[in-house]
């Protein structure tokens, strides 16, 4: 993590102390950003630019990222995508995310706005993203791939990790999660990998 | 009176439900409908009316408890739920002449005495949802503040719906105090409980070690 991200995410918790003495109470968030930035989600979403960046060979497009959380994958996409053709937002139902986005990550010149990316109007996108599948619906999750357009790139990832009660869509294994991904595709799956992550497994599909 | 049950997942068996429901029938009025809501029926005795748990929204262990609130439960009228993990030590229908049905009644955790408890930051709380009390409909505004308000945020937040109750400001009364034993923090106690709850610890190891009358 970089010096000045280290220091922006820590006056953001300063911040929910601060609400805390006279307004809203929720000190849950303090785990909840460190938690966004830690080794596991940072190796998974540098992982995502990473071989994204091998396999989408356009110089522009628009990434739509659903369920962004406080905006780290949007951070990372826009070091892998740095040309202004590409237009990057960054979406999530909870409106606390897009508050603490904008402070943490100002110059990834990314679209953060509160949706529900179920309601989400896909048609303009070049490339969609969920990297929290093991959190949404698999219905849910069936619909928001069928509903892009049949050239539009999809991004996923998943895990095996099931002890969690939020995680309520996990997959056994890569080979489970990249057959079900292919059953909703339109053309094909493009890659399907796993990150060896601190106790479980990651797993991500790329299709289109 | 509506008796319910929630069993979801592989933790208890239908044994422990009909073990349950065993134990509460000596005490029950022929009017008191028992029920469970699971994910899975077989083996639950033909004398307990079985609630399936839908496909969606996706909930693991006790978030399914908070579904009992919503307004398309399927039950009308006065509810008693009881947690799988309780043991019944004498008639726990007694108490219902002190609870006020209009309101939510959970399980006063005066055992958790120390200071911090009283912390306004404090995580833990002092009520536990082992055995509750209500009205049908008269607390969907529970369930629709989860459902409807960043579901997954408190999925992650909160271990447990006590302290979603607690914590998102909902209101609640506690039973008195001598109805409950708690064995995991309650050793040794100098009343006759009606309940015994085995929040967290290994319910069907533990039983077979205490003697219950």
């Amino acid at each position: 993590m970089n010096a000045e991200i280290l220091y922006r995410s820590l006056k953001i918790i300063e911040n929910v102390y601060d609400d805390s003495m006279y307004d809203e109470d929720d000190f849950y968030r303090i785990k909840d950003i460190i938690h966004s930035l830690d080794k596991n989600h940072w190796d998974s979403k540098q992982w995502l630019a990473d071989i994204l960046g091998a396999l989408y060979m356009h110089s522009a497009g628009s990434i739509y990222i659903g369920g962004g959380w406080y905006g780290l994958l949007a951070h990372l996409l826009r070091k892998e995508f740095p040309q202004s053709e590409m237009n990057i937002t960054s979406a999530d139902i909870d409106g606390y995310c897009e508050k603490v986005a904008w402070r943490l990550f100002p110059e990834s010149d990314t679209q953060f706005k509160t949706e529900d990316m179920m309601n989400a109007d896909l048609s303009a996108y070049s490339i969609v993203v969920s990297t929290s599948c093991e959190h949404v619906e698999r219905d849910d999750l069936e619909k928001f791939i069928r509903s892009k357009p049949s050239n539009t790139w999809v991004v996923l990832q998943s895990n095996n990790f099931f002890d969690l009660t939020s995680h309520i869509n996990c997959h056994n294994s890569l080979e489970e999660f990249t057959e079900w991904v292919d059953e909703s595709l339109s053309e094909r799956v493009v890659y399907s990998g796993m990150l060896e992550l601190d106790g479980f497994e990651r797993y991500m599909v790329i299709g289109r | 009176m509506n008796i319910i049950f929630v069993k979801w997942g592989s933790k208890y068996s239908s044994d422990n439900v009909n073990e349950l429901y065993k134990q509460l029938k000596v005490h029950a009025s022929d009017d008191y409908t028992f029920s469970c809501y699971t994910d899975d029926p077989y083996g639950i005795d033909d004398n307990i009316n079985i609630i399936h748990i839908p496909k969606s929204p996706t909930l693991k262990v006790w978030w399914n408890k908070l579904r009992m609130f919503s307004s398309e439960f399927p039950v009308s009228g006065k509810c008693m739920f009881f947690d799988i993990d309780s043991v019944i030590n004498s008639n726990p229908f007694d108490v219902l002449n002190e609870v006020d049905f209009d309101k939510l009644t959970l399980i006063n955790c005066h055992w958790k005495s120390h200071d911090r408890y009283n912390i306004r930051h404090n995580y833990d709380v002092k009520i536990n949802s082992s055995v509750i009390t209500w009205t049908a409909g008269n607390h969907i505004d529970m369930w629709d503040h989860f459902y409807n308000n960043n579901r997954d945020y408190f999925l992650r937040k909160y271990v447990g719906i006590d302290r979603f109750i607690v914590h998102e400001s909902f209101e609640y009364e506690t039973f008195p105090v001598e109805f409950i034993q708690s064995y995991k923090y309650q050793k040794e106690i100098d009343y006759d409980p009606c309940v015994i709850t085995y929040e967290e610890v290994d319910f069907n190891e533990c039983r077979d070690i205490v003697s219950i009358t």
